[in-house]
């Protein structure tokens, strides 16, 4: 009950209110446009939450995470090209109602069943986050030192293509984590006699080039759409006999949606599929699907906005994010010097409330922002490649150029953007990267600590039963990845036979 | 991309990372001891790091040779294998020059400032995506140029670039 007062209180004391909705037009602005995921959208901002107090900085980034998976459901719908991977499945029943004349009914029904996705969402984050979190107050640094290798190990493992890239991804993002003082002796590494680098590189310079400033070098000489979207389309609002009827598909969407963003790696694409297969195989109607079946956008559109606010679940316990976009918001908490698990909700109680309340508002103001917004998502949407391309490469110049003052971190983030066109190409994962910047100073703390306790015998790492568990798993999704590695190379060496 | 291709990026990207390790691990004897050092010491985590990255690349060069050994030697495919290498590398160099781009605005901005940098940006970006030099571009550049300035400098107050250019001549 106090918690709920103190929720109150922060809706009328702080600006929350404007933070969550300047987050969540944000959102679905960087949604709507092809190309520009979630997690690029909130790279695009974190740089100029620095200056912010930490709550309505992260108030700001998880409304734009929400806002972005209902954008991409725009051009998805209207144009057949996913704003975001996480609308791909929205595809293919959005854009056939679209040719039916049903634009406005596909668009009132995504956002509908987001509202749905993200309502689930946030509540199992209210009731599952703090519990989970209590256990991390029995990690000793051993412990924390698995934990550490485990969230590298699954995200290496299940981020996509070859478990050893995933893996070469991770170690190299460990490297860039080791750049700047030793934190125990004090001794410089890697920084060339540079003063930029004695402090290290900040995991927002590499998110920002290996999320965004990629992006634009993939995008580089590429044509537009070559399509534009209908100017005149309006949102309507599913009715009570339509709502109805989307009640099982948004159910199922949430449940994948919940598996979906407790696992790392899973993130709103698979889970949008999932929910599709699934909500046609339940359905009483599934010869409708493909043809402009309501359903079939009801049921991706609820789960990519349940793992919006899932996939916060194991970042806020555990410092482990699910997907690209949660590593951003981990960007972002440590931005502001927020540590995940049960300090933080001890410590920072209020940022979590203001997390909780701040999703909330943007979840509901989503239907009528969503609305309003929508001649403005189209606009954009037609506007001229060159034009977006040069002013989101402003957009990511300028924005990086806050954070420290010095043109050495632009050339820090064009060398990251280098990076991760080269992972593009080479098909490299680059959520373990990001991860092992990120966890890297975590891992060599603990592992260090843990030395220093006892007496530099790695045994420690056995003798440590939290920690030893978690190697363990660690070690059992390494091998089932090889193996699974190995079969498949298996069967296409016999197909191609 | 044909699986010869894609196994020929695998272990060029494989060698890649073998240099990568080595020349990290070259840097990682160099790290001075320090008498405030632990027993791992600030080179032993970088020093484990180089060999494991050591290990995972040549594997990543082992799978990616036995991959070529394996593909089907047709003569149309390699053909096309080699059609696709050479058409690989236009994008690359168009990427690079996107980066260049950036690089210029890293030289320009603090001369020019700020608004007239993202306006030079934003035209350069538009001139090498194939627009053509006019007055919408311009005009569009210079508004993305003021607006950029109003919202970022006057309204959030963050830092950016300042024009030596403009403080030389107000000075004179």
């Amino acid at each position: 009950m106090d918690d709920l007062y103190r929720s109150l209180a922060l809706l009328v004391t702080t600006p929350l209110v404007p933070a969550a909705i300047a987050g969540l037009v944000w959102g679905i602005i960087g949604g709507a446009l092809p190309g520009i995921s979630a997690s690029i959208t909130m790279a695009l901002l974190l740089p100029f939450t620095y200056g912010m107090d930490p709550m309505i900085a992260i108030v700001l980034l998880s409304s734009t995470y929400i806002g972005a998976e209902y954008g991409g459901s725009i051009p998805a719908i209207l144009i057949r090209t996913p704003g975001t991977n996480s609308a791909a499945a929205t595809v293919i029943d959005g854009y056939e109602m679209k040719r039916q004349g049903k634009a406005g009914e596909a668009l009132g029904i995504s956002l509908w069943s987001g509202v749905v996705g993200s309502l689930v969402g946030l509540a199992l984050l209210v009731v599952m986050t703090e519990p989970l979190s209590r256990l991390a107050l029995l990690f000793t640094p051993a412990s924390y030192f698995g934990l550490g290798i485990l969230g590298i190990s699954i995200i290496a493992s299940l981020s996509g293509g070859s478990l050893l890239k995933g893996l070469a991804a991770a170690l190299v993002g460990l490297m860039v984590a080791t750049v700047g003082t030793d934190p125990i002796s004090g001794v410089s590494r890697f920084t060339f006699g540079l003063p930029d680098l004695i402090g290290g590189i900040k995991p927002i310079l590499v998110m920002v080039g290996l999320f965004a400033v990629s992006e634009l070098l993939m995008q580089s000489g590429t044509k537009g759409l070559g399509t534009t979207a209908e100017s005149k389309v309006r949102i309507v609002l599913p009715r009570w006999p339509m709502m109805k009827r989307l009640a099982k598909p948004q159910a199922i969407g949430c449940v994948t949606g919940t598996f979906e963003g407790l696992m790392p790696g899973g993130g709103g694409s698979i889970a949008a599929f999932m929910a599709y297969n699934e909500a046609k195989r339940w359905s009483s109607h599934p010869d409708e699907f493909g043809k402009g079946s309501p359903e079939g956008v009801a049921a991706p559109e609820a789960a990519n906005n349940t793992v919006a606010s899932t996939s916060l679940i194991p970042l806020l316990s555990f410092g482990i994010p699910g997907s690209n976009s949660a590593a951003v918001l981990l960007g972002g908490l440590l931005i502001h010097g927020l540590l995940p698990g049960p300090r933080l909700f001890e410590q920072h109680n209020d940022v979590i409330l203001g997390l909780y309340t701040g999703s909330l508002v943007a979840t509901l103001a989503q239907i009528l922002v969503g609305i309003l917004i929508l001649p403005l998502c189209m606009w954009l949407v037609n506007r001229p490649r060159p034009y977006l391309a040069g002013f989101v490469f402003a957009l990511v110049l300028s924005g990086i150029y806050t954070i420290n003052a010095t043109m050495f971190d632009i050339g820090l983030v064009l060398a990251g953007g280098v990076i991760g066109y080269l992972m593009r190409l080479n098909d490299f994962p680059f959520l373990p990267a990001v991860l092992g910047v990120v966890l890297g100073p975590m891992i060599e703390g603990s592992y260090r600590r843990s030395l220093l306790l006892s007496g530099g015998d790695h045994a420690i790492f056995i003798e440590d039963r939290i920690g030893l568990g978690l190697l363990v798993v660690a070690a059992i999704f390494v091998v089932v990845s090889l193996t699974r590695e190995i079969r498949e190379g298996r069967k296409l060496k016999d197909s191609s036979a | 991309m044909s699986a010869k291709a894609a196994s020929t990026r695998d272990g060029i990207g494989g060698v890649l990372l073998l240099v990568l390790a080595a020349g990290y691990y070259w840097l990682s004897r160099s790290i001075p001891a320090s008498s405030l050092s632990d027993e791992v010491g600030a080179d032993g985590l970088p020093i484990m790091l180089a060999v494991l990255l050591a290990v995972v690349a040549s594997l990543i060069v082992a799978k990616s040779l036995l991959v070529r050994s394996r593909a089907v030697p047709v003569v149309e495919a390699s053909v096309a294998t080699d059609m696709e290498e050479a058409e690989d590398h236009a994008p690359i160099l168009r990427a690079l020059g996107f980066v260049v781009i950036g690089i210029g605005y890293m030289a320009v901005a603090p001369i020019v400032g700020f608004a007239v940098g993202i306006a030079l940006l934003v035209i350069a970006v538009g001139l090498y995506e194939r627009e053509a030099l006019s007055f919408k571009l311009v005009a569009v550049a210079a508004g993305g140029g003021f607006g950029f300035w109003l919202i970022f400098v006057l309204f959030l107050g963050t830092e950016q670039p300042m024009s030596t250019l403009l403080a030389l001549l107000t000075k004179g």
